[in-house]
């Protein structure tokens, strides 16, 4: 067992004056037990006292409790403090009074549906009469699939799956819903924004289907820490819940260190690389033999962290096995529970993440946890942090951060971390269009009856509205489904859809090693590209994109490729415009074109550029919301035009990285674009968009707050110690010796105008 | 608990009927149906196929049932919905069902149309009155389809439905007889190459929800009129094929027969165990012009049912012509010689030699290695016959039976 003590004291020598940027150390608390009630069942509690279970932890006890009164509830504890016991024990304890009871698990993903299963098989397995759980998903053969549907005591699924083939077929799966006693929503904090409205919908589809066949089924909710869990769950499923929050599991000592890699050069604002910074904690954790997890921000920084990690302990660079792995998605399934496994049973001595292993997938806990840059969110930063401290052992938690603005924003103010709340998830189920399009889906499983609601949301204009269009059909009080389409076929739950692209490794027998959504493949897997899997380096032959497939063989290269997007972005719709002092800012409905230009080689460690190539790729088309903010005339005359320009490029650059702190997204959601001259308006534009398709109404958000968010860039701009631009905030200047200095005046003459004058609606 | 989709029938307000001028359509049993009676004489003909054919022969499709039980031709049911949708989803309901049953006279076709989804327990109640006394339902995919689909209906709007006890689905017997033909063994195939019917400006299937949904929006069912009349046609074409097949049963090979169905006859009447009829049907196929592997299907079939029917000689004949002429059966007659030469007459040169065709036939890995190991066997045997017999010549042949290995 490795030595923390030993690492986090050299740290403390060794660092550089500043580096140190917040140093908290969370005291050990103790376990806290409950007791299992007399009416548990012996069968259950003799499995739960072969796994070492002989005292439930406090929030256990209360959970059963609980839910033994009926209760809908929301659990929210810390990573692996046996959240999943808490609805494991009530289900099989009801299971095991009536076998004809039923139970469904609702997970965002399927590698946890799959993990799922395993400790659900693992726990019933000694039981007599057998439990039988299953998964249901894509993957779900069709010969299983009837086998699920008749004698499933616990389906376990993936709300998209809820949608689109259990609700509207729900007449196959009536010995379900029948006897539907628990719902269970893991990871509740998932379901936001419009996905988290879609699936609220779903929940409310699936209980109208229950009353319908005379069942009522109790919720049990888990949540990572968010502001507002027990609020976001009684919107979810729209039903009252209560909260269930005191962890009873015992934890260590946890140092949460703020790490600001040392100045290379304070006048340009250029800090160490993070990279270098991480690679060098992580050998310091290993070499005492301290299991370390590194999360990194992109599935790119993932394969250059293990890349570099492996050198430097002297590791082959392109080992798929060892005791330095990678994770992200991408990664076969097969691989992924390789790794998990590794990782549980200590083989596997440091991973390198993306968010992917944020969630509740079973690995155990770790002894140090090293986040590479801000994970955007508060919510995701603790997620993150969870994943270390095993049992009553000490743990750290290092956040390096990056040069962005974001990220010195958080090392220099350490308390918005330590004393702020979570961010609060959001869902907005009246959102018209969502609703609409679940109306539908709904009408389509059971008719609605005049005056009937959506869960007490009323719909009965949206069902005069169908019947106009010719959807529904009205008659003696009932409102029938009546046209040939599927509805369910036409609501997508997550924005990002698309085929996945194969890859195709044709080094020695043809094989597949992974799988990438369709726009990012634009990026990292059009022909030449170097593609990093598990730190192997790939060079990709041939990309087909009609068969969605990349051909890739192995090489053994000293750089990597890194791909140039031409943006051109063109207004389809303005659905607000409002002046403000002088400036006008739009919300509305935008196209983006990205045709992938060129690809840069960039030497592995030092970054230097060594090559270029052309990308023969279609452009990727998108639409989604966008809000932007024209320059008014007199302002803009007041600067030489290059300096608009360079002041604007800055804002760009600088302002996704404060979408979180506005709207619960990650910075990589927002993305800026500048027009020098619009092609409506003729003025200087700047555009904040949501970067999926159809938008996730992020720009909505970021709309309603532009002066706080030019006031926040104002005060980090004149806050940075540089001279005139860096990393942290407006960017690095290179050409422009004015681009801060004009940033910052543009942004002040803009607050000027804006906060002296009166808001016009249009 | 309350159903909120389906209201109380005495709450219901009167619907107001469809419009149905024009058409020779009254108001069902309950409101909220039309109903259709069209009485089809014995003469009638549909293609080929007189009604008088079904009449006449339905005890034969007492085979068909799952008790075999002879029926009369007043007990069967023949049935046919047309729905909302094939998906199996939760909206996918009847909205038209025909049916028909033999009474006085000639055939009644019964066509029931429901022209208020809100009105489906009247129109499974309906299909219930139609079947009352009724023994079998036939359908024409309707294991797959219709039984379940009424079946789940059932439940879902919480009403009974008693349906006849037999339930003969056409579709099974129709591949059986008509796959290795047709390829296509689809109602509407079927109708132009078994029943020579052809249908003129017939309703595509895939868009009869469509019409039903533009009805429901319009309340104008003239347009629907296409889709009744394909309904009715799938019955009476249903009803006509199940002629055919009871004629085959009564009579399995008909001079005029086309050899491949003789073929498939006889196949059919191997498994029921009518070994002699299915010989008959056999030597029909043969008589006619078959492609080879057909023929030695055909041969292979034959032979079969001489060995059931104690005729060891002529079936290896017939063996020998199959295993002549190649292919899956082929293979099999030369396995199966194989071993009659071997342990029935001992006579390992001829074993060998088939052993050798067989081998010659075999297209799996499988099928080789377990030849090539009775072919190492063989030579042995023979190998040592030829020394034994060298020194001490007389002596008994070993006789054990043929036996399927």
């Amino acid at each position: 067992m490795g030595n923390i003590d030993t690492v986090l004291s050299w740290l403390r020598q060794t660092s550089p004056e500043g580096c140190l940027a917040a140093w908290e150390t969370l005291p050990p608390t103790p376990a806290c037990y409950g007791t299992w009630p007399t009416t548990l069942d012996h069968r259950l509690l003799a499995t739960l006292q072969d796994r070492g279970i002989e005292h439930p932890y406090s929030h256990q006890a209360e959970a059963f409790a609980r839910v033994a009164r009926g209760e809908n509830i929301v659990v929210v504890t810390p990573t692996a403090s046996g959240k999943s016991l808490c609805y494991n024990v009530p289900v099989i304890q009801r299971l095991l009074e009536k076998p004809q009871a039923r139970a469904l698990y609702l997970f965002p993903t399927k590698a946890l549906a799959q993990d799922q299963l395993a400790e659900l098989r693992g726990l019933c397995a000694p039981i007599k009469p057998e439990i039988r759980a299953f998964t249901f998903d894509g993957d779900t053969s069709a010969a299983a699939r009837s086998a699920v549907r008749r004698s499933g005591h616990i389906v376990i699924t993936n709300p998209d799956m809820l949608h689109a083939s259990i609700l509207p077929h729900h007449t196959s799966w009536i010995k379900l819903f029948e006897s539907l006693e628990f719902v269970i929503v893991d990871e509740l904090h998932t379901y936001r924004g419009v996905f988290g409205s879609h699936v609220s919908h779903v929940l409310r589809r699936l209980q109208r289907i229950c009353e319908f066949y005379g069942s009522r089924p109790q919720f049990i909710c888990s949540s990572a820490t968010i502001a507002n869990p027990q609020e976001h769950a009684h919107q979810l499923i729209g039903q009252r819940v209560s909260l269930v929050d005191n962890d009873g599991s015992p934890r260590g000592a946890k140092h949460f260190i703020i790490y600001n890699p040392p100045l290379v050069s304070a006048d340009l604002g250029i800090r160490r690389s993070t990279f270098h910074e991480a690679i060098r904690l992580a050998e310091a954790f290993l070499r005492a033999d301290v299991q370390t997890i590194l999360f990194a921000r992109s599935r790119l920084s993932v394969e250059l962290l293990l890349t570099y990690l492996r050198r430097s302990l002297k590791l082959a660079p392109d080992e798929v096995s060892g005791p330095v792995r990678g994770y992200r998605g991408g990664y076969l399934p097969s691989q992924r529970r390789e790794i998990e496994a590794g990782l549980r049973s200590g083989d596997v001595r440091a991973v390198v993440s993306t968010n992917a292993l944020e969630l509740g997938i079973d690995i155990g806990r770790l002894q140090a946890a090293v986040l590479v840059g801000y994970p955007g969110s508060i919510t995701s930063t603790w997620q993150q942090a969870g994943r270390a401290g095993r049992g009553r052992e000490a743990s750290a938690v290092i956040l390096i951060a990056s040069s962005t603005a974001l990220d010195q924003f958080l090392a220099t103010h350490p308390g918005y971390l330590f004393s702020g709340t979570a961010e609060g998830a959001t869902i907005n189920p009246m959102n018209e269009l969502i609703l609409n399009a679940h109306v539908k889906c709904s009408a389509f499983e059971l008719p609605f009856a005049d005056g009937e609601a959506l869960q007490s949301i009323k719909v009965e204009q949206m069902l005069e509205g169908l019947a106009s269009a010719y959807i529904l059909h009205h008659a003696d009080g009932v409102w029938h489904w009546a046209s040939e389409k599927f509805p369910a076929a036409d609501v997508n739950l997550r924005s990002a859809g698309i085929d996945n692209v194969v890859i195709v490794d044709e080094t020695r027998q043809v094989s597949v090693i992974g799988e990438m959504d369709y726009p990012s493949s634009l990026t990292m897997l059009h022909e030449g590209a170097i593609y990093l899997h598990e730190g192997r380096q790939f060079h990709v032959n041939r990309y087909d994109v009609a068969e969605h497939k990349a051909y890739v063989h192995q090489v053994n290269v000293d750089y990597y490729t890194d791909a140039e997007l031409d943006v051109d972005l063109q207004v389809m719709d303005i659905s607000e415009s409002r002046s403000q002092g002088a400036t006008v800012r739009s919300l509305g409905e935008i196209a983006i074109t990205i045709r992938p230009s060129i690809y840069k080689k960039i030497r592995l460690e030092t970054h230097e550029n060594v090559g270029w190539g052309p990308i023969h790729l279609p452009a990727f088309d998108m639409h989604t919301s966008a809000t932007w903010l024209a320059l008014p005339a007199h302002i803009r005359a007041e600067f030489p035009s290059n300096d608009v320009s360079s002041a604007l490029s800055g804002l760009a650059s600088m302002l996704p990285q404060l979408a979180p702190v506005f709207a619960l997204c990650d910075p990589r959601d927002v993305r800026a674009h500048v027009e020098l001259r619009s092609r409506i308006g003729q003025a200087p534009t700047l555009y904040l968009y949501d970067a999926v398709p159809s938008g996730i109404g992020l720009a909505a958000c970021l709309h309603a707050h532009w002066d706080e968010i030019l006031v926040a860039a104002r005060d980090i701009i004149r806050r940075c110690p540089c001279s005139a631009g860096c990393p942290a905030c407006v960017g690095p200047s290179t050409f422009y010796d004015r681009r801060k200095a004009s940033a910052l005046r543009i942004t002040e003459r803009i607050l000027e105008e804006c906060l002296a004058g009166p808001i016009l609606s249009e | 608990m309350l159903d909120p989709s389906y209201p109380s029938e005495c709450d219901a307000p009167p619907h107001a009927p469809a419009r149905v001028t024009d058409l020779d359509w009254a108001p069902g049993e309950e409101s909220g149906l039309l109903s259709r009676d069209s009485l089809f004489l014995d003469s009638y003909r549909y293609g080929s196929v007189a009604l008088s054919d079904f009449i006449q022969r339905t005890v034969h499709l007492s085979h068909l049932t799952a008790q075999r039980v002879r029926l009369d031709a007043n007990q069967f049911v023949f049935l046919d919905l047309e729905t909302t949708g094939l998906s199996g989803s939760a909206n996918s309901y009847p909205f038209l069902v025909g049916m028909a049953r033999v009474q006085s006279g000639g055939l009644l076709v019964r066509q029931v149309f429901l022209t208020s989804p809100t009105r489906e327990p009247a129109l499974l109640r309906s299909i219930q009155s139609f079947c009352a006394g009724a023994q079998a339902l036939v359908t024409f995919n309707g294991r797959a389809f219709d039984v379940p689909l009424l079946r789940s209906r059932a439940t879902f709007i919480r009403s009974q439905l008693a349906l006849p006890e037999e339930h003969i689905d056409l579709l099974n017997p129709a591949r059986r007889l008509w796959r290795a033909r047709l390829r296509s063994c689809a109602l509407t195939n079927l109708e132009r190459q078994v029943l020579d019917e052809w249908r003129a400006g017939d309703v595509p299937s895939a868009l009869i929800p469509e019409f039903y949904y533009r009805f429901l929006h319009s309340g104008d069912a003239m347009p629907l009129q296409p889709v009744f009349e394909h309904n009715r046609r799938d019955v009476l074409a249903m009803v006509a094929l199940a002629g055919v097949i009871a004629r085959i049963h009564a009579e399995p090979a008909p001079p005029r027969m086309h050899p491949q169905d003789a073929l498939s006859v006889g196949n059919l009447l191997v498994q029921a165990g009518q070994y002699d009829a299915a010989a008959t049907s056999f030597r029909r196929a043969l008589l006619g012009y078959l492609p080879a592997l057909a023929r030695s299907e055909a041969f292979w079939g034959l032979g079969r049912c001489l060995l059931q029917l104690g005729r060891n000689d002529d079936a290896r004949e017939v063996f020998l012509l199959a295993a002549q002429i190649g292919g899956p059966c082929g293979l099999q007659a030369a396995i199966w010689l194989a071993k009659f030469y071997e342990h029935r007459l001992v006579a390992y040169d001829e074993a060998i030699q088939m052993t050798e065709r067989a081998l010659a036939l075999s297209s799996t890995e499988r099928a080789r290695e377990s030849l090539g190991h009775r072919l190492r066997r063989l030579r042995g045997k023979r190998y040592r016959v030829s020394s034994r017999t060298s020194r001490e010549t007389g002596e008994t042949r070993p006789s054990s039976t043929v036996s399927e290995e």
